[in-house]
């Protein structure tokens, strides 16, 4: 099993390599993106050191980019790290062991919040316990929201791995930044915000108004690998690089947001034809029924499949057999899988029969949930016969 | 490039012949096919089996033999899995397509379109309950392969991506290869006999319909395609005398113990019911009614895996506050993933909080849904107070990550 490393980053090369050295030895590949505005020299720098360096056009929310991240990863794993972050010597030691299984699909990664000097941490809540979502098995059930806060979403099996990763935001920045991130942060759109986090991001970047527990210490075998990372983002020279490497062309914001499950869909997305797959036009009054139905994109956007967003589904209304709709809506159905522009496939929509008897016209249309319909209904006659006595 | 693997399997006490012409097949596509002959068939006549098969056993048969599923699947190599069973034929466009199906990297299924023959091998129901959609096709792994084990019932299907395979059936045999008396029992058999843990959800009216179309009403009938029913008619015709088991091949017989450890609805022993529990944060404080995670350290005493999620046997770890007081809420949380024998794991347990400020005694145990606890326990004490909120600075808002040179990241980084 092959691993893939990757970080999306905006900061000087050289801490970010003094991270990601200690990972050379297993990772297969180590991926960056690079924040395009870090300008020429830092981006040969980082490409001197990576296996791969995409400069990227930034604009938040980070969470933007992981889809997109993640997709440049050849790796059957992939670990993400942050630009702060270190991970500890026993997590760089368990991490060949952990891909190796085959009866896992995700690893929690206890993260430790660096306080208030490199050789603390903050063992209370909330900084502790902070699990992140962060080595993934590169699989179709891999996605991301791309909700501020947000990491791979959750998908069973998993696992929590009890060896950490550092996180030094709160070494690496002083108070007044800290704050200016905790504002930045509330400033954004609700829809963008992660669902619960959010009540304790005042606490967590102001540890020094909120901790009320002295830290716990940092193991003395992690220490060094901390203090490389704070070293480099003291040190004036650039080591030479090792190699010639030359980062690759500039992914736009237009790209990376194809990738990104909160964009706003054009309307030229909402275009699809439907045909029925089941032949028979009768059902049973009352009775719960899959009514296949061939669902073709004939839009320009990929539609994710399953309960991802943007979230496109099936769903039906009765009609009588003059047309007129009957009040209420019917189940819906996801996705049975993503479904590219292009390509077809079958959606076995659950249908339940009305409870009387008689003629009736069955209409089944997408929806992207919360935004609008289609608008092309597919109508078939239905035949409701009364149950047997 | 690694080729991406098929095995085929078949659990069975069909006829050799008929099992032989129906696997032929796929001889040539499948890098291996496993047989698992019923132990009621005769352990002397297994010469067509031993003939198919790259792999052959013979195991010991119980109702419901949906049990076996996870068991039979143990036994396949490949990337992927196909299911078939001794009574059925798949067309001709499947198997050609089958090599193109394993290329896909998108789906974890495919569901293939099952069509009951009947009343005869040129017809076919095309209606509800029969025209169903089977994953018979699966990706072999571990982390996403999963059998609901109950009667009637295949791999789970929930939340994995899947394709459908509309065009490309399989026929059902049964009513042509058994009459009506012998479907009666055998529908009296499988669901009147049935415990109560491996029923099907839902209604059994389908089950009787199934097994016994005749009972239909004016039931929509299709043509079967003339390619398909060449390949139908291969099958049917497949008669002739069981091959002696040829000498010197050990055919091994695997016993009901080992195809239970499988099955999701297998009653537990009682040294199932071992584990250890710490707690390993040490803050245990907690804000009135608050609802946080503390971390729980399970290792498993016993000798039985654990599923992990809800999948069955449903363990999971639940709490209870020891004073008569507290009326808080009490939630069960889900082991994140499977705990094998022996392993430790993390599991990341929610608590929710008294109201009343204090100190609060808590027992946290493991709980087999529906049947029994571990009786494992450990217990803590939880601290509810009040937390001081101290009013925050204005600043000036500056959405994380811009800073435009690196000077200015130095700036915003400097301590």
């Amino acid at each position: 099993m092959s691993l893939s490393v990757c970080c999306l980053t905006g900061a000087p090369a050289r801490p970010v390599i003094a991270a990601l050295s200690p990972l050379r030895g297993i990772a297969s590949e180590i991926v960056l993106a690079v924040d395009a505005r870090v300008g020429r020299r830092t981006l040969v720098e980082y490409a001197a050191f990576a296996d791969r360096v995409v400069p990227v056009e930034y604009e938040p929310p980070f969470e933007r980019y992981l889809a997109c991240l993640h997709g440049l990863c050849r790796g059957d794993w992939v670990l993400r790290l942050d630009a702060d972050e270190v991970p500890s010597r026993s997590l760089i030691a368990a991490l060949p062991g952990l891909v190796a299984r085959r009866d896992v699909l995700q690893y929690y990664l206890p993260t430790r919040w660096v306080f208030p000097r490199a050789d603390r941490w903050l063992d209370e809540w909330p900084w502790s316990p902070d699990h992140h979502n962060r080595l993934v098995r590169r699989d179709p059930l891999l996605w991301f929201s791309g909700r501020l806060h947000s990491e791979a979403a959750a998908v069973f099996p998993s696992e929590y791995v009890e060896a950490p990763l550092y996180h030094l935001d709160t070494v690496l920045s002083d108070r007044r930044a800290r704050l200016a991130k905790v504002a930045a942060y509330q400033s954004l759109p609700p829809s963008l915000r992660a669902s619960a986090a959010d009540g304790s991001t005042e606490e967590i970047y102001l540890p020094e108004d909120f901790a009320t527990l002295p830290p716990a210490e940092v193991p003395a075998e992690d220490r060094d690998l901390i203090d490389a990372v704070l070293r480099a983002t003291r040190a004036r020279a650039a080591p030479r690089p090792t190699r010639r490497a030359v980062p690759e062309r500039t992914v736009r914001r237009a790209d990376v947001d194809r990738t990104w499950a909160q964009r706003p869909l054009p309307p030229a997305a909402y275009v699809a034809d439907l045909a029925p797959a089941d032949a028979h036009r009768r059902l049973v009054a009352g009775e719960h029924r899959p009514f296949r139905v061939q669902v073709t994109n004939r839009g320009a956007e990929l539609w994710p499949g399953g309960e991802r967003e943007p979230l496109i589904r099936i769903a039906y209304r009765w009609c009588d057999a003059a047309g007129a709709a009957l009040p209420g809506e019917g189940f819906r159905t996801a996705l049975p899988a993503a479904l590219g522009p292009g390509a077809t496939c079958v959606v076995s929509a659950i249908v339940a029969a009305p409870a009387t008897a008689g003629d009736y016209l069955l209409e089944l249309d997408l929806v992207h949930e919360l935004v609008r319909w289609f608008g092309s209904p597919l109508r078939l006659p239905m035949r409701v016969e009364a149950a047997l006595g | 490039m690694t080729r991406v693997r098929l095995s085929v399997c078949c659990a069975t006490n069909d006829p050799g012949p008929r099992l032989r012409a129906l696997l032929g097949p796929l001889r040539e596509i499948a890098d291996q096919i496993v047989v698992a002959v019923d132990s009621r068939v005769d352990a002397g006549r297994l010469g067509h089996y031993a003939a198919i098969a790259d792999r052959l056993v013979r195991f010991e048969y119980a109702d419901p033999m949906e049990s076996a599923s996870a068991w039979l699947a143990s036994l396949c190599e490949g990337d992927w899995i196909l299911r078939l069973d001794g009574d059925e034929v798949l067309s001709p466009a499947l198997v050609e397509g089958l090599p193109r199906l394993l290329g896909r990297d998108d789906v974890h299924q495919f569901h293939v379109r099952c069509r009951w023959l009947f009343p005869d091998a040129g017809h076919y129901l095309d209606e509800p309950p029969w025209n169903y959609l089977s994953p018979r096709l699966v990706r072999n792994d571990p982390a996403t392969l999963r059998f609901e084990g109950r009667l009637h019932s295949g791999v789970i299907t929930d939340g994995v991506p899947a394709a459908v395979l509309l065009d490309t059936p399989y026929y059902h045999l049964d009513s042509l290869l058994r009459d009506e008396a012998t479907r009666r029992a055998k529908l009296k058999r499988r669901y009147h006999g049935a415990e109560e843990r491996w029923k099907p959800y839902g209604s059994d009216g389908d089950s009787t319909l199934y097994y016994l179309p005749e009972s239909a009403r004016e039931p929509r009938l299709a043509d079967v395609p003339a390619g398909d029913r060449e390949a139908i008619a291969r099958v049917l015709d497949a008669r002739g005398p069981e091959a002696p088991t040829p000498p010197g091949l050990d055919v091994p017989l695997i016993r009901r113990c080992e195809i239970e450890r499988h099955w999701s609805h297998r009653k537990l022993r009682r040294s199932a019911y071992s584990a250890s529990l710490e707690l390993l944060d040490r803050d245990l404080t907690f804000r009135p009614g608050q609802h946080r995670p503390v971390r729980l350290r399970v290792t498993n005493r016993g000798d039985e895996p654990w599923p992990g999620g809800s999948l069955s046997p449903w363990v999971r770890i639940a709490y209870r506050w020891l004073d008569e007081t507290s009326a808080a809420e009490e939630f069960r949380t889900d082991l994140p993933g499977p705990v094998a024998p022996g392993r430790t794991v993390v599991a990341p347990l929610l608590i929710a909080a008294p109201a009343e400020p204090g100190t609060h005694p808590i027992e946290i145990d493991l709980v087999h849904e529906h049947v029994r606890w571990f009786q494992c326990s450990t217990r803590a004490l939880i601290q509810v107070a009040e937390r001081s909120r101290p009013p925050l600075p204005r600043v000036e808002a500056r959405p994380p990550g811009r800073w435009r040179s690196l000077r200015d990241w130095r700036q915003h980084r400097a301590r």
